[in-house]
């Protein structure tokens, strides 16, 4: 053989070898990077098209079933087969008439609780109590009405002191909303003040604790911050600075106090003709501050109490400012608010007065498991018509720490224990444990 | 002759050779192994461009209605509740879950657990429902296209829609 073409035979088969050797590289070896992907896209292609077929194959024996019958006709069966729209539904106008996109989510929620109670509180409502109980059924529905009127009512079943069962409508808000600036509601609503109240109100699977802070609880359980408001809320929010500011404007019925020495924040009426006026704004940060947000708030009101007789026997006028820091982020979860009262006495003489209340809770999420502690406290001016008329409204300090552990993501067990010390008026020094099952759905 | 005969593995580019006489020429043979050499480059590149457009690469494609006006930075918004309007049509975001997962973790940084919480809340606090949720691209291309103000995310390069964003 000539050498020559020896030698070329010899450099084309080494470059076949090296072709060879760079096709299975970039040919399994490629495969080899995509196989198990390519493996997993395949099944999943596989799975869509089953249940594609599946719902197919349901819609056809429908479709016979109902042609069978001949009591109905084709659209109202098109219409009903599937909660989805299907690729013959309307299509939509720019101008937002196609609401088929409203018809096909679930909108109605809630929220649930049973628990154990040992209390050592010797004076007022739920002393000494002890054993099991159930908490509340809340369910919250969001019924859509049209690309700018939507809806949000809430429901919720309570067990009181005595043992039986209340219902009570706890919102109803019919909003419109214009853009993304304002939505407009009207209705009976949770007060936006502080982060707490509007955020978990009756949602105590979103709470990480079982107890809300004492002095915001609800009127009916002896709270003295104003928690629900009947009238006009405007809310919206804008992005800004690279985080977001959002605000919240309401007038509303003033609260008043009842001859039980609790609020009512009148939802039928409002008993002196003075609104009430709040304003709520917060900021939420992005980027290395992302999970923060700081607001602050005010609320002023004339609030009246009044003896059994339904006689007005004072009137306070109530001014409440303070701010509110919230921090969530995969470790931690920290809550703080501050309210500060400065009440002007409008049926006597005895001038302004300063009261304080407040709380900071931390929680560290590990896991499932978050403990978390809280120290709250109300510094409250028994000269004070306002607080003076109000059942809970003394002076207190409590300690609370507990452990939250999440069974699911919609289902918590909680244990809890708490020292209380109340400073003034009836004094009192108390512990109480519980535990708490809450779910969500 | 031997030496190419011992090359069986590559039929198609050699088969030629096996009908090659003793007669050949030097030059003959040098052209034609030139060429193979040619054609199998040839494959190379071809079998590069087709594992580089298989759909197995395919990106995560934000997708909106052709109605829809968004830039890149509402993504965030529209499917954390933070922007509902655009333009004065309403947005109507739709999670596709085949691409879920990846989309909140790229784009939201979030996991399903926090993003499902996240709107647990805005629903209670502010009366917002979460976005609905498809089975795959097919689905949710099909939504987004009929649904004004619709946006969504798919891992198949989308047509008849707006592409809003490519990560």
């Amino acid at each position: 053989m000539n050498p020559e073409l020896r030698k070329c035979a010899v450099r084309f088969v080494l470059f076949l070898a090296s072709a060879t050797v760079m096709l299975q590289i970039c040919g399994t070896g490629t495969a080899e990077a995509n196989e198990a992907s390519h493996v997993r896209e395949l099944e999943r292609r596989i799975e869509e098209n089953s249940k594609l077929i599946e719902k197919l194959i349901g819609r056809v024996r429908d479709l016979e079933e109902k042609a069978a019958g001949g009591c109905r006709q084709a659209a109202p069966v098109a219409a009903a087969s599937s909660p989805q729209a299907g690729p013959s539904a309307t299509t939509g106008e720019p101008g937002g008439n196609d609401l088929t996109f409203l018809d096909d989510v679930t909108w109605l929620h809630g929220f649930a609780d049973v628990g154990l109670t040992y209390s050592g509180q010797r004076q007022g409502e739920g002393s000494k109590r002890k054993g099991f109980s159930i908490g509340a059924l809340d369910f919250y529905l969001t019924p859509q009405l049209g690309t700018h009127f939507k809806s949000l009512v809430e429901l919720i079943f309570e067990v009181n002191d005595e043992g039986e069962t209340a219902a009570e409508l706890e919102r109803l808000q019919i909003g419109y909303a214009f853009n993304d600036y304002l939505t407009l509601w009207s209705g009976r609503y949770h007060t936006p003040l502080g982060y707490w109240n509007t955020a978990y109100h009756h949602g105590k699977q979103l709470q990480t604790t079982i107890q809300r802070p004492k002095f915001l609880n609800f009127e009916e359980d002896g709270g003295v911050i104003p928690t629900h408001m009947t009238g006009l809320w405007g809310t919206g929010s804008t992005r800004t600075g690279g985080g977001r500011l959002g605000y919240d404007l309401y007038l509303a019925n003033g609260p008043k106090i009842k001859d039980s020495g609790k609020l009512d924040p009148n939802p039928f009426s409002d008993d002196n003709h003075d609104l009430a006026a709040g304003i709520n704004i917060g900021y939420d940060f992005a980027g290395a501050l992302d999970g923060l947000r700081l607001g602050i708030h005010a609320l002023r009101a004339d609030v009246d109490s009044y003896n059994p007789a339904g006689t007005r026997i004072s009137r306070s006028e109530m001014n409440l400012f303070g701010g509110y820091g919230f921090y969530n982020s995969d470790e931690w979860e920290i809550i703080g608010e501050f309210y500060q009262f400065l009440n002007r006495d409008r049926s006597g003489g005895s001038g302004t007065h300063s009261s304080s209340l407040g709380f900071l809770q931390a929680g560290r999420i590990i896991g499932a498991f978050t403990p978390y502690a809280r120290f709250e406290f109300s510094s409250l001016d028994q000269k004070d018509n306002y607080f003076s008329r109000l059942r809970d409204g003394y002076s207190y300090r409590r300690g609370l720490f507990g452990l939250r552990y999440d069974l699911t993501p919609k289902a918590a067990l909680k244990l809890e224990g708490n020292h209380t010390r109340i400073t003034n008026r009836d004094r009192d020094d108390y512990f109480e444990i519980g535990s708490q099952f809450s779910i969500r759905f | 002759m031997t030496i190419l005969r011992s090359v069986p593995s590559f039929p198609s580019v050699f088969s030629e050779c096996d009908s090659v006489n003793t007669l050949l020429t030097f030059a003959t043979i040098k052209e034609r192994v030139s060429m193979a050499a040619r054609r199998i480059s040839y494959l190379i590149v071809l079998l590069c461009i087709v594992c580089y457009c298989s759909p197995v690469r395919a990106e995560l494609v934000i997708i909106g209605n052709g109605a829809t006006v968004l830039g890149e930075d509402d993504i965030f918004d529209v499917f954390l509740g933070g922007k509902q309007f655009s333009k004065g049509i309403r947005l109507v975001p739709v999670d596709n879950a085949a691409a879920q997962e990846e989309f909140l973790a790229k784009v939201l940084h979030l996991n399903r657990v926090k993003y499902t919480t996240h709107w647990t809340k805005k629903a209670f606090r502010d009366g917002l429902r979460q976005p609905l949720l498809k089975a795959g691209d097919a689905e949710t291309l099909e939504f987004v296209k009929r649904t004004p103000g619709g946006v969504g995310y798919v891992n198949t390069e989308p047509s008849g829609v707006k592409v809003i964003k490519k990560y």
